[in-house]
């Protein structure tokens, strides 16, 4: 047995193709799982950032400034119609209020320090991963992004990594200044801002220069750029009136059930983030096509490299029944062979693959804000897939051979 | 007296036509002599080979190896006969390309589970030098030249200390001074008592041999002796 065994394997390493083979699973290996981790990334991203995202399942609606002085609606009455239609389960003003300020404690060589504020209140809050959510008492705290750069232009971001974020180590308790102008530059204005919390932003677009804060504090901020104006309190609720509410619909599956019944209304909308559902679904049927045809030329092409080997060592066999080797020992040589070239091949096949996917996960890392929206989740079924078909193709072909082997006898 | 065969007939269906090609031979090869068996293409040179190398059964008569009845021996005993007691050689040499020349004259000493790998490969080193390779221990195949690569095939056949040595046109593919090495080589086994049979076309060779033998009209006949 230990020489069988020594004969099956020692010179299966000489043979140059068995590099090539092992090069060439490795690939389709490699490409597998690439498009297996697109794909069940991209399901992922769908539930986690999508179906489940409070992002995707908010509208912004508001009514026609006339409509309301027509119809004589307060603001309460529509938010009160708002909340009675259906498949709607949450209606605020909270992010009514949205401003931008600049504070030059957090300008750095790449970010140019303005931060966008929102209003939110506790139920309205991204997950916070650090320090709390908003206090009972008035005060003016923000909460801020684990991933925090402030910049006024997010496309600039790409050119960033992600070591240029804010620090954030010691950024929870810190107070940061911001200063702002009134309308017509009148007044000068500044604001001291305790970071109390930060929230998870890895999963969410574009928001790394996003700050919550409460909405009184935002609307002073607000009241305040109006102060030039002589009826600043009107502007302020025209501005309500204008940007309206934020409603949030209970699945995203009703989200256009509400949107008809919101433009049936006379009410405006617009969404928050809006994803194609379907171009995903659509990449990922293509993926899963591609992966089918990979697998599938995997088994062909092992097939046919098993037959390639056995043509090669028909005659070594048939020579080695003259040598005095029994039919049976010649059998379990050539299927011992044809079991440790599939081993090797796999095995280096998967230390192939998993070296170009340590490599492209280093592309991904070094890019986060092409990628960091994405948990990226490797899928291994395709690296499993290809074993049994390898193993499958291996396990036909020794059959099929070894019941042939001594069929054409020596001429 | 070392391989007998009696009665020996073989025949062929050919398109549901009986095609006779060994009729009832009877002959008696002995240690210590190089046989040459020539005949026209097609007359069965191959055949008796092949039935007296144990790998195919005629269809009448017995073979004796030692006095020994094989006919009725199963096919792995055929095999063990084989491996112990009968040596091959063939026109196109049949090395293992992945192996280097002492690795393929090791190849038949697998069978003998109680050798260890050290040992035979001292053992083929050896063998490789009674065929004037020893210079020729680690290469390919594909490194030697069709010569070379013959004895390698004959070291191989001498692997496991055969009495008999069974060689079909060892040097037809060969150029003449290569040939002369081969018979040489041949012949010094028969002197050192093994049983020598070679198929040849080429009589050039004939002077090589201590028994000429022919096979004609189905027979086998022996045409000439060199013997003193
Ligand atoms: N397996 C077989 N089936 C049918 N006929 C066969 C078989 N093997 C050999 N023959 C026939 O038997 C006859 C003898 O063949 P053999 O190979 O022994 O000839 P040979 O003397 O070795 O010829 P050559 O000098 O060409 O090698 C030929 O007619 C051949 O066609
Ligand atoms: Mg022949």
């Amino acid at each position: 047995m230990k020489n069988k065994l020594f004969l099956a394997t020692r010179y299966q390493f000489r043979r140059k193709r068995n590099i090539f083979n092992i090069i060439f699973i490795g690939f389709a290996m490699f490409i597998s799982i690439l498009l297996s981790t697109y794909n069940t990334s991209a399901i992922n991203y769908m539930h986690n950032d999508i179906y489940d995202s409070f992002y995707f399942k908010t509208l912004n609606v508001w009514k026609n400034e006339n409509d309301l002085i027509n119809e004589g609606l307060t603001l309460e009455d529509v938010r009160d119609d708002l909340s009675s239609l259906k498949n709607i389960t949450n209606v605020s003003s909270i992010a009514s209020y949205r401003d931008m300020l600049y504070s030059s404690e957090l300008v750095t060589d790449k970010l140019d320090g303005y931060v966008e504020f929102y209003s939110a209140n506790n139920s309205t809050l991204p997950k916070i991963v650090a320090g709390t959510n908003f206090p009972n008492s008035n005060g003016y705290y923000m909460i801020c992004p684990e991933k925090f750069f402030p910049h006024s232009n997010p496309d600039d971001l790409k050119y960033v990594s992600i070591n240029d974020k804010v620090s954030n180590d010691d950024i929870i308790g810190k107070k940061i200044k911001f200063d702002y102008k009134s309308n017509q530059e009148t007044t000068n204005y500044n604001i001291d801002f305790e970071i109390i919390g930060l929230y998870e932003n890895s999963d969410h677009i574009f928001d790394e220069d996003i700050c919550y804060v409460k909405e009184d504090i935002l609307r002073e901020i607000v009241m305040n750029k109006y102060s030039d104006d002589i009826d600043k309190e009107n502007n302020v609720s025209m501005l309500e009136y204008q940007i309206g509410f934020v409603v949030e619909v209970d699945d995203i599956s009703n989200l256009d059930s509400v949107k008809e019944n919101l433009s049936d209304r006379g009410y405006v909308y617009e969404s928050r983030a809006t994803v194609s559902t379907e171009y995903f679904s659509n990449i990922s049927k293509k993926m899963n096509n591609i992966s089918t045809i990979i697998i599938a030329i995997v088994f062909i092409f092992i097939l046919v490299i098993l037959q390639k080997k056995y043509k090669e060592e028909q005659q070594q066999f048939q020579l080695m029944t003259f040598l005095g080797y029994r039919k049976n020992d010649i059998r379990i040589i050539y299927i011992m062979s044809n079991i440790f070239n599939l081993i090797i091949s796999t095995l280096g096949a998967f230390i192939i693959s998993f070296v170009l996917i340590q490599m492209s996960k280093g592309i991904f890392n070094y890019y986060p804000f092409l990628f960091n929206k994405w948990k990226i989740i490797i899928g291994y079924s395709p690296v499993i897939a290809l074993f049994i078909i390898s193993l499958f193709a291996t396990f036909i072909s020794s059959i099929l051979n070894t019941i042939n082997l001594f069929k054409d006898s020596y001429e | 007296m070392v391989l007998e065969i009696q009665n020996i007939s073989k025949y062929y269906f050919k398109n549901k036509r009986k095609v006779n090609v060994l009729d009832n031979i009877n002959y008696v090869f002995e240690t210590g002599k190089l046989y040459f068996i020539s005949g026209k293409s097609g007359s069965g040179k191959s055949t008796l080979i092949q039935i007296l190398g144990l790998l195919i059964k005629p269809n009448t008569g017995d073979i004796l190896i030692n006095n020994k009845k094989v006919g009725k021996l199963t096919d792995n005993e055929n095999s063990i006969m084989r491996n112990k007691e009968i040596g091959f050689i063939f026109q196109s040499y049949y090395l293992n390309p992945l192996m280097k020349a002492y690795e393929n004259v090791m190849l038949p000493m697998y069978m003998n589970k109680t050798d260890t790998m050290k040992n035979m490969k001292q053992k083929a080193e050896k063998l490789l030098d009674v065929v004037g390779l020893s210079t020729r221990i680690n290469h390919y195949p594909k490194e030697l030249s069709g010569g070379e690569q013959q004895r390698v095939a004959i070291a191989r056949a001498l692997a496991n200390n055969p009495n008999i040595i069974l060689a079909d046109e060892p040097s037809g593919s060969l150029d003449p001074e290569n040939e002369e090495k081969i018979l040489s080589i041949l012949k010094n086994l028969a002197k050192q008592g093994k049983c020598v049979i070679v198929v040849s076309h080429n009589q050039s060779t004939r002077k090589y041999a201590d028994k000429l033998l022919i096979i004609e009209d189905n027979n086998l006949k022996e045409v000439g002796n060199n013997e003193k």
